[in-house]
C-alpha cells in the first residue's frame, strides 16, 4: 500500500472516530437520563460495572424497585442485591432483561415479582405502544446485547406494534428530537437523591389511599412467560424465586399466585402471609397503593434476608462492590432518618410538643421556616414564645403582627410588622428559600408564603405556618399550621 | 428505496466498496448490478417497464445506426470529394427514411408506456363507465422514474437518428445508461453521449473526489431533511386545510412551498450528483441558483436544468427548423415583416415546449395551465424583448445596477410563486379560491402566533430560517465563483473536519425523520 493511500485510510478512520464520539456525546446528552425515579438503567449499569458480584437480582415492576432494600439487605445480611425493574413492565421483557443480567452476573437466586402474571394482552399491548413505546425503551435501552434486543423487537413485532427497530440501535435515531426539550437536567447525570441500587426512595406516608384495580386471572402467556424465565435460571445454575411485594386484600388471587409456582415449582414469597409477623402497618409503610416507602422497603426486606440466609451461603464480595455499598450507607441512612423524623411530626400534636420535636432535631439536620398569617399572638403564652425561643425565634410581639422567620445550619433571621407584609429569603445549601408574612392589618391583607426552591409549602390559614425541611436530602419533612389566636397551644389546624 | 434512508447511505458504501475493489474493466458492471438491485425495490413490474424501455432503446438503436451509417467523424477536414459526397448521400437518403420508421416505433412505445403510466388511470375511468364497470380490472402502474428514463431513452434514440452519438453495441451498458442508480429516481436526465463514456470506463479511487462527493450528498441531506421537510408541514397544514386560512398565512405557506420545492428537489440532486461525483462519474447540473434569475427564462435556465435542456434540444430546435414552422415564419414575413416572422417562428415552438413541460409535471388542467402560464410569459418576454430594452436604456437600467437586478429577481420570484400556486393545491378551482382569498388584509397573523399553529413550532421556525440562510449564503458565494468545498478543504484539519462532523450531526439532529415520522419521499420523485 502506498504512503499517499496508508495516509487516506488513517485520515478516513479518524475521521469516522471523531464522528462517532460526537455522535455518542450528542446522543448521551440529547437522552435526558431518566433514573429519577425509574431504575432500569441505573440497576442495569450496576450489574455492567459489578460483574460476578450479586448474590441476588430483582427484577419485574416497580414492586421490585420501590418495595425492596438493596442496601438494607446488604447492611443488615452482607447479601449483595440490586434491581433492574420498571413500572409495568411486562414479564417477556422481564425475561429479557434477565438474560441480559445471567450474561454479567451468576446470582444465587432471581426474584421476580408476581403483579406482571396478572397483565392482560390488552393491557400488554397498551404499555407496548404507550408514550412512544417508553416502557420498551426502558427495558431495552439498558441492554446491551444486540441480538436480545432484535429477540425482544422480534417479538414484540409479531403481536403487538409496529415497531421502529432503528430506534433501539440508535440512541441517536430515537432521542435526535429532543433538541426541543433542552435543558439543564440534559447535562447532569443520573439524579443521585432518589435511587440506590436500582431501588427508588419512597418517602410518603400513604400519600394515596385505597386499591388500585388488579386482574384477577393469570394471564396463560405470562405463565408461559415464567416457566421460559425459570428455564433461562436453571441454564445459568441460578434459582428462581416469585415474590408478592405488595399488600392485597384478594386471597383468591394470591391463592392463584402460589398455585402456579407450586405447578411450576418455583419457590415462593408472599408479605400477605407475613404482615403480622413484620408489623407492618399500612399508614406507616405504605407510601401509595402497592408502593412501600423505605421503612416497608426496610421491613420487607428484613424477611427476604432471613428467608435467603436460611437457605443460602453467600461468598464474600469484592472491594469494589463493598466500598459502594459502604460508600452509599449514610446517604441510605438520611432516607431512613428523614422518614422517621417524617413519621414523628406528621399525627396531630399541640403546638409546644411540635416544637420541642422541632428543637430535638437541631439545626444541622433540619431548618424551620415560619409565617405568620393574619394572627398569632393573642393567645401566644409564656411557654409557647419559650418554645420558640429555643429555636431562637421570637415570634411576633404585638397584636396582628406579621412575622417571618427561618431558621437554618446557617442561623437564625427573622422580620416582624404590623402594618407591612415581611419577608426573610436566602439560601441553605441548595435550597433556596423566601418566607413572607403579613399581619391582618398590613397593606394588602394577611397571607402566609413559604416557598422553597419555587414551590409554595405553607398551609395560608391564620396563625403559625410552620414548614419544616430536611437539610441533607432538601425534602419536606412537615408543614403545618397553629392557631395561636384561638388557643395557647392548639394542634395542627390542617 | 428512498435516498433518505440508512438503507441507501448503506447501500451507497457497500457498493462503493465493491466498485473500487473490482478490477476497472468489471467496475461498470458491478455499477450496473447495484442499480438494478437499488431499482428492484419498486418491484418486478417496475423492473418489467424498464427494462422494455431498455430493450426498446437498444434494438431501435442498433437499427436506426444501421440504417444511417457510420457517425462521421467530426474532426476530418470538410472536403471530403464529391464522389463521397454523392455516394453517403444517396446512401443516407435511401437509408433514412428505414431509420425514420424504426426511430418513430421507438418513440411511440417509450412515450406509450410513459403516455399509459401517466393518464392510464384516466383511461380505465372512462373505459368503466363506457362498459358499466364491467372487465375493468387491471391496475395502472406508474414505474418508478419512467419519465426519466423515458426521455433519456428518447434523447438516446434522436442522438443516434442524428447521427451525434454511436448506437450502444452492449445491451448492458445501455441498460446502465437507462437505469443508473443516482439518476434514474429524479434526474437529471442525462445525455447518452456524456454518460456514457464516464459510466462505461471505470474510475479509479481518489480520496479528494469521494470526499467531496460525499460533502455534496451532505449537503443535500441536509436541504432536504432539514429545509423541505420541516416546510413541508407547514405548507401541508395550509394547502390540506384551505377553508381554515386566509390572506397572510397563504402567502407565508406560498412562500415556504417556493423553499420546500427548491430545498427538495436541489437536495436530491446534490445528493445524486455527489454519490456519482463519489465514483467519478460527473452528472450534469440540475440547479444553478435559480431565485438569483432575473428573469423567466433565465430561470428556466437554472431550474431543472436536464428538462429544460431536453426539450431544447429534442422539441425546440427540431420544431423551430421544421418545414412547417419555416412556412409560418414566411407566412408572417410576407405579411408582417421580419420582426413578426422572428416571433413567430419561436412562439410556436415554445408553445409546443411549454405545453409538454406542463403534461409532463402532471396530466391535469391545472399543469397544462401551468405550462402555457410560463410558455406563455417567455413568448411575452421574448416579443417585449425590443421595447424592454430601449426603456431600459431611457431609464439607464442595466444589470449593472444591483437594486434593479434585486427588483428583477424580486419580480421572477414572484412569477414562480403564482407558477407553484396553479399546481400547488391540486386542482384549478382551489387555486383560483386561494388566489383570491390571499388578498386579504390581514398582517397581524404572522405576529400573533398563528404561525406556530401549523403543524410546527417556533423552534422549528427558527431552524428552517437558519438553514434557509445558510443555504442563501452558500448560493451568494457560488454565485460569486467560490467553490465551497475548495475552500473549505484548505480550512486547518482540526476546523475542516469539526465543521464537517457539525454538518453530519445537524442533519442527524435537525433533520425531520426518526421514529415517529415516515420518511417522506422526494416531490419529483412521483414523475
Amino acid at each position: 500500500m502506498s504512503k499517499k493511500r496508508l495516509g487516506n485510510c488513517i485520515r478516513a478512520v479518524l475521521f469516522l472516530v471523531l464522528l462517532s464520539a460526537m455522535m455518542l456525546a450528542v446522543a448521551r446528552v440529547l437522552s435526558r437520563p431518566h433514573a429519577l425515579y425509574w431504575a432500569e438503567e441505573t440497576g442495569m449499569d450496576l450489574i455492567h460495572r459489578f460483574r460476578d458480584d450479586y448474590d441476588v437480582v430483582f427484577s419485574g415492576t416497580s414492586i421490585v424497585i420501590a418495595n425492596v432494600s438493596n442496601q438494607q439487605l446488604y447492611e443488615q445480611y452482607g447479601i449483595s442485591g440490586v434491581s433492574v425493574g420498571e413500572p409495568l413492565q411486562p414479564l417477556f421483557l422481564s425475561r429479557y432483561v434477565i438474560r441480559e443480567v445471567l450474561r454479567y452476573q451468576h446470582p444465587k437466586v432471581i426474584v421476580v415479582d408476581a403483579r406482571s402474571l396478572f397483565y392482560t394482552d390488552e393491557e400488554l399491548e397498551e404499555r407496548i405502544r404507550d408514550d412512544e413505546e417508553e416502557i420498551v425503551h426502558y427495558a431495552l435501552d439498558s441492554i446491551r446485547s444486540l441480538t436480545l434486543k432484535k429477540e425482544a423487537l422480534d417479538q414484540i413485532r409479531d403481536k403487538y406494534a409496529d415497531i421502529d427497530y432503528k430506534a433501539y440501535f440508535s440512541r441517536l435515531y430515537d432521542k435526535h428530537n429532543e433538541w426541543k426539550q433542552l435543558d439543564e437536567s440534559h447535562f447532569r447525570g443520573y439524579g443521585e437523591a432518589d435511587c440506590i441500587n436500582g431501588n427508588v426512595m419512597m418517602t410518603n406516608l400513604h400519600l394515596v389511599t385505597g386499591t388500585i384495580e388488579i386482574n384477577d386471572v393469570i394471564n396463560p402467556e405470562n405463565e408461559e412467560e415464567l416457566r421460559l424465565i425459570k428455564e433461562e435460571c436453571e441454564k445459568n445454575g441460578t434459582d428462581l424465586l416469585l415474590m408478592t411485594a405488595y399488600i392485597d386484600s384478594d386471597q383468591s388471587r394470591l391463592d392463584k399466585i402460589r398455585e402456579l409456582a407450586e405447578k411450576l415449582q418455583i419457590d415462593y414469597i408472599d408479605i400477605n402471609e407475613n404482615l403480622g409477623r413484620l408489623q407492618f402497618t399500612e399508614d406507616q409503610m405504605v407510601s401509595d397503593y402497592i408502593h412501600f416507602n423505605v421503612l416497608g422497603a426496610a421491613r420487607w426486606t428484613d424477611y427476604i434476608g432471613e428467608y435467603l440466609t436460611e437457605r443460602y451461603s453467600f461468598e464474600p464480595h469484592s472491594e469494589k462492590l463493598d466500598s459502594m455499598f459502604r460508600s452509599q450507607s449514610a446517604h441510605y441512612g438520611d432516607y431512613m432518618e428523614y422518614l422517621s423524623r417524617k413519621q414523628a411530626l406528621t399525627p396531630n400534636c399541640s403546638f409546644k410538643a411540635y416544637l420541642e420535636k422541632l428543637r430535638q432535631y437541631g439545626p444541622e439536620n433540619i431548618s424551620i421556616f415560619v409565617s405568620v398569617c393574619d394572627e398569632a399572638y393573642y393567645m401566644l403564652d409564656e411557654e409557647g414564645k419559650s418554645a420558640l425561643k429555643k429555636l431562637g425565634l421570637d415570634g411576633p410581639s404585638a397584636f396582628r403582627e406579621g412575622f417571618a422567620g427561618v431558621c437554618t445550619p446557617e442561623g437564625t433571621e427573622q422580620a416582624h410588622s404590623v402594618t407591612e407584609k415581611v419577608s426573610v429569603h436566602g439560601q441553605t445549601g441548595s435550597m433556596t428559600y423566601t418566607v413572607e408574612s403579613a399581619g391582618s392589618d398590613a397593606a394588602g391583607g394577611a397571607r402566609a408564603s413559604i416557598v422553597v426552591d419555587g414551590t409554595e409549602y405553607a398551609p395560608g390559614t391564620r396563625g403559625f405556618n410552620i414548614v419544616v425541611f430536611d437539610n441533607r436530602l432538601g425534602k419536606m419533612i412537615s408543614s403545618k399550621c397553629f392557631d395561636t389566636y384561638s388557643e395557647a397551644n392548639p394542634a395542627d389546624a390542617g | 428505496m428512498s435516498f433518505v434512508t440508512y438503507e441507501f447511505i448503506g447501500f451507497v458504501f457497500a457498493l462503493m466498496l465493491l466498485y473500487f475493489i473490482v478490477p476497472l474493466k468489471v467496475r461498470c458492471y458491478v455499477l450496473l448490478a447495484g442499480s438494478l438491485a437499488f431499482y428492484q425495490g419498486a418491484g418486478w413490474k417496475d423492473m418489467l417497464f424498464l427494462g422494455a424501455a431498455a430493450a426498446t432503446a437498444y434494438i431501435c438503436g442498433l437499427l436506426i445506426a444501421m440504417f444511417r451509417g457510420p457517425v462521421p467523424d467530426r474532426r476530418r477536414p470538410k472536403d471530403t470529394g464529391e464522389a463521397e459526397a454523392a455516394d453517403s448521400g444517396r446512401s443516407h437518403k435511401d437509408q433514412k427514411g428505414k431509420a425514420l420508421a424504426v426511430l418513430i416505433v421507438g418513440l411511440l412505445i417509450l412515450f406509450g408506456m410513459l403516455v399509459y403510466s401517466k393518464i392510464g388511470t384516466r383511461i380505465q375511468i372512462a373505459l368503466s363507465q363506457i362498459l358499466g364497470g364491467k372487465g375493468i380490472t387491471w391496475a395502472v402502474i406508474v414505474p418508478l422514474g419512467i419519465s426519466y428514463y423515458t426521455f433519456a431513452s428518447v434523447g438516446y434514440l434522436a442522438d443516434v437518428y442524428w447521427k451525434k452519438d454511436r448506437a450502444e453495441k452492449n445491451p448492458l451498458k445501455l441498460l446502465l445508461y437507462i437505469c443508473y442508480f443516482p439518476q434514474i429516481l429524479q434526474g437529471p436526465i442525462p445525455k447518452h453521449k456524456t454518460l456514457a463514456p464516464q459510466l462505461n470506463e471505470g474510475h479509479r479511487f481518489d480520496y479528494e473526489r469521494v470526499c467531496f462527493g460525499l460533502q455534496r450528498a451532505v449537503w443535500g441531506f441536509f436541504k432536504k431533511l432539514v429545509i423541505a421537510d420541516r416546510l413541508s408541514i407547514m405548507v401541508r397544514e395550509v394547502f390540506d386545510h384551505y377553508l381554515n386560512y386566509t390572506g397572510f398565512i397563504f402567502l407565508f405557506a406560498l412562500v415556504g412551498a417556493v423553499f420546500q420545492l427548491y430545498a427538495d428537489f436541489s437536495g436530491c440532486m446534490d445528493i445524486a450528483l455527489g454519490v456519482s461525483e463519489a465514483f467519478g462519474i460527473k452528472l450534469d447540473e440540475n440547479f444553478r441558483r435559480p431565485f438569483f434569475a432575473t428573469s423567466a427564462a433565465e430561470f428556466w435556465r437554472r431550474w431543472h436544468i436536464s428538462l429544460g435542456t431536453w426539450f431544447k434540444d429534442y422539441v425546440y430546435m427540431p420544431l423551430s427548423t421544421s418545414g412547417w414552422v419555416m412556412k409560418i415564419g414566411k407566412f408572417f414575413r410576407d405579411h408582417g415583416g421580419r420582426t413578426a416572422a422572428r416571433n413567430a417562428v419561436t412562439t410556436v415552438p415554445l408553445l409546443v415546449v411549454w405545453l409538454l413541460t406542463g403534461l409532463w409535471h402532471g396530466t391535469g388542467a391545472d399543469y397544462v395551465v401551468w405550462g402555457l402560464y410560463w410558455g406563455g410569459i417567455i413568448i411575452f418576454s421574448t416579443w417585449m424583448a425590443p421595447v424592454y430594452r430601449k426603456l431600459n436604456q431611457r431609464l439607464g437600467l442595466t444589470n449593472d445596477l444591483h437594486w434593479w437586478k434585486e427588483v428583477r429577481r424580486f419580480r421572477t420570484f414572484g412569477i414562480y410563486m403564482v407558477g407553484r400556486l396553479l399546481t400547488l393545491p391540486g386542482n384549478l378551482a382551489t387555486s383560483r379560491w386561494i388566489g383570491r382569498k390571499i388578498f386579504t388584509w390581514n398582517p397581524w397573523v404572522l405576529f400573533d402566533g398563528t404561525l406556530f399553529q401549523l403543524g410546527w413550532d417556533y423552534k422549528d421556525a427558527v431552524v428552517a430560517i437558519i438553514a434557509l440562510l445558510i443555504v442563501w449564503r452558500v448560493s451568494v458565494l457560488q454565485e460569486n465563483g467560490v467553490h465551497i468545498r475548495q475552500s473549505v478543504s484548505k480550512w486547518p484539519v482540526v476546523f475542516r473536519w469539526l465543521f464537517y462532523c457539525g454538518a453530519i450531526l445537524s442533519v442527524m439532529i435537525f433533520g425531520i425523520y426518526g421514529s415517529g415520522s415516515s420518511a417522506s419521499t422526494f416531490v419529483y420523485m412521483n414523475f
